[in-house]
């Protein structure tokens, strides 16, 4: 699994492999009930201390994204809630945060962005 | 087994042990080829004994200096590996013990096959001819008076075993020096300025011993001479103690190296 | 020892070492090295790591306090205990006149569990032939001769001083990568205790973090902890003026005409976000890696 880990960005390690899991599990790129790769083998892959890979996939269960099934592995909670729409909000503000601030600098009221939103809702969509 | 193996890593590690075997090989043919007498009046081999030892002293206590070691592998690679360092000790002093030997047991199996050491008696003095005529007759085993042919004053006294003897000697007095630079090594450690200063005294020892030496009356006995003569009134005593220094030296020296710290 | 904690592989309390005339190299040093990951040890030149290192190592006594490892005094480590803890120089200490090859059939003699085929396979890797004499070998070498040797013991504890100081950023990598195999294969078996200066290195692969500073040890913390927390955060567009505005605990504070820079302690965002309110500011916040927190820390 190719995740883009910098160590020295200053985000810790294992929050970076969290946030890239998730919105892999979001966007469907880990199907539910998809086995994930064990602790030892996407620490090589990634060349990161087991530790870390164990505290990300740690993290997961603990926000109910992954299951630990004993003797098998670390598997895509089949049955997980979807995000609360507190947990979307909070994954998308810092992108919604960059758009508006980009906006408000360009001098773009509120309405026009939200039509240039709607647009690309239609486009991707469709 | 892990002594072969210490044994072999030291023999490996020791800059000087090859030098220093060679030299020992060759240097008892060429010193009978050279051999000049006993007495010190000419330059005699049995002062460049301690000679020797002064200067591989200053070569040793270099190294020592160096590497805390008498070898030129750091004692910080041996203190990490899984081996007493009593047992590191025993095999490098054991070594050291040998190395000391060995040139002495080969002097030695060379005094026993090497013509009588022949003495002349000095002629300047009846007085001095006689007394050193007694000093040589009532302290070497076997010595003899060998009159000259043709009738002459000269007279000379072979000494059959005083190769034996002297090399006894030597032996010892090396030892007692290697104790010493042990011992100050440990004890005084290597940054004090009196240990230094000890490779500097040393050799003055038998100047210094010549300037006080005053049986006068034998005129050409040299101190050296004397000593020697000495250690064959006393052999228990002399090696009794040269024992007795060697057991403390070796439980001083070996507390001192298990516990030394590297830096 | 009051904190013999099972848990922790390396404990040393209250530990002091003077040398020459009065001069302290650590004073009140006290570290607490858990099992199974990697610590980071840090500190600038001077701050006494390489004596305390050696105090670990059992090549030094403290002054005073004590030191555990393996729960033992490492000073008076039996064979046995030698056999489970592997250590690694700053200095160049392999004997010079060995063969590549000799050195580690010497070496594998001592150690019972030793790992030829890793041996074998690393020298591969890093192509150094067994023919060689360590003293005609360059100093990068040598240190990976070094490694190969501590890695083969199949210690519990590794004791790494300075591991990658001459490696070029290829050989560093791979030093890095046998490290991770070490940890993995071991499976929380093994720790690792490195210092080094390539903070980078450091990032990628500990857990851990200490940082020693005239002689005292402070900060220790995990990894994680140590990036989540401290912070730098610039604060801007104040109602009444830059002047007068501290934050409090702040390891330093740049002024600008009307922004100011800070570097501090973040452990609870409210605390920024109130701050700012108080003086009428806006704020951002920054991360900084490892090699900026160290910078920040040690130059306060």
């Amino acid at each position: 699994m190719f995740l883009h880990l910098n160590p020295q960005s200053g985000e810790p390690v294992y929050r970076q492999m969290v946030r890239q899991l998730k919105q892999r599990i979001a966007t469907g790129q880990l199907a539910d009930g998809q086995q994930l790769p064990s602790v030892r083998d996407l620490s090589a892959e990634l060349h990161v201390n087991p530790l870390t890979v164990a505290k990300a996939y740690q993290f997961l269960e603990r926000d109910g994204l992954v299951e630990f099934r004993r003797g098998q592995g670390t598997f895509v909670a089949a049955d997980r809630d979807r995000f609360s729409k507190a947990q979307q909000q909070k994954l998308i503000a810092p992108a919604v945060a960059q758009v508006v601030s980009e906006a408000l600098h360009l001098g773009l009221s509120v309405g026009q962005l939200q039509q240039l939103i709607r647009q690309y809702y239609a486009k991707q969509q469709s | 087994m892990k002594t072969w193996l210490l044994i072999k890593h030291e023999l490996k590690v020791t800059f000087w042990i090859m030098p220093y075997v060679a030299f020992w090989v060759i240097w008892p043919p060429v010193f009978s080829l050279i051999h000049v007498g006993f007495s010190l009046s000419a330059p005699s081999t049995a002062t460049f004994y301690p000679l020797i030892v002064m200067f591989a002293g200053v070569v040793f206590f270099r190294e020592f200096w160096k590497n805390k070691n008498l070898s030129n592998a750091p004692l910080e690679f041996l203190f990490t590996l899984p081996v007493r360092r009593r047992q590191i000790f025993r095999v490098k002093s054991s070594l050291l013990a040998v190395s000391l030997l060995v040139p002495f047991l080969g002097i030695f199996a060379y005094n026993l096959t090497q013509p009588d050491y022949k003495v002349q008696l000095p002629y300047q003095t009846a007085e001095y001819r006689e007394n050193s005529k007694i000093f040589y007759l009532g302290n070497f085993a076997g010595a003899r008076l060998e009159k000259a042919d043709d009738g002459k004053n000269e007279n000379y006294i072979h000494l059959p075993s005083a190769g034996n003897q002297i090399t006894a000697y030597n032996l010892g007095y090396v030892w007692l020096l290697t104790l010493l630079f042990y011992g100050a090594t440990f004890g005084l450690g290597w940054r004090n300025p009196f240990y230094f200063m000890l490779f500097v005294i040393l050799p003055l020892l038998w100047p210094l011993g010549e300037l006080f030496f005053h049986e006068r009356l034998v005129h050409k006995i040299s101190f050296y001479e004397y000593s020697v003569a000495w250690l064959g009134r006393h052999w228990l005593g002399y090696w009794a103690v040269l024992l007795a220094l060697t057991v403390i030296v070796y439980h001083f020296s070996a507390r001192k190296f298990i516990n030394a710290e590297v830096r | 020892m009051q904190n013999n904690n099972p848990e922790n592989i390396i404990e040393a309390l209250n530990v002091n070492r003077y040398f020459g005339a009065g001069n302290l190299a650590l004073g009140n040093f006290t570290v607490s090295v858990p099992r199974g990951g990697v610590y980071g040890f840090l500190g600038r030149n001077g701050a006494g790591k390489t004596t305390a290192i050696k105090i670990i190592a059992g090549l030094l006594r403290p002054d005073f306090g004590t030191v555990r490892v393996l729960g033992k005094d490492p000073f008076t480590f039996t064979p046995a205990d030698r056999q489970r803890v592997g250590y690694m120089s700053e200095k160049q200490i392999l004997p010079v006149n060995y063969r590549v090859g000799a050195l580690v059939k010497f070496c594998a003699a001592f150690y019972p569990r030793w790992h030829h085929e890793l041996v074998a396979q690393l020298l591969g890797k890093f192509n150094i032939s067994c023919q060689r004499k360590i003293g005609q070998l360059s100093q990068g070498t040598q240190r990976q001769v070094a490694f190969i040797l501590a890695l083969a013991q199949r210690p519990e504890l590794l004791i790494l001083d300075e591991p990658a100081a001459t490696l070029d950023v290829v050989a560093r990598r791979e030093f890095l990568d046998e490290i991770l195999r070490l940890l993995r294969d071991a499976d929380g078996g093994t720790t690792v205790f490195i210092s080094s200066h390539i903070l980078s290195d450091i990032e990628r692969i500990a857990d851990h973090i200490g940082i020693i500073a005239g002689g005292q040890l402070i900060v220790s913390e995990p990894l994680d902890d140590l990036a989540e927390s401290v912070k730098k955060i610039r604060f801007h567009s104040f109602n009444n003026g830059a002047a007068n505005f501290a934050y409090p605990g702040a390891y330093r504070t740049i002024s600008g005409r009307d922004e100011v820079l800070v570097t501090a302690r973040v452990r609870d965002p409210l605390t920024v976000a109130q701050c700012a309110q108080r003086h009428g500011a806006s704020y951002e916040i920054q991360d900084l890696n490892l090699e900026d927190i160290f910078y920040e820390i040690s130059t306060r």
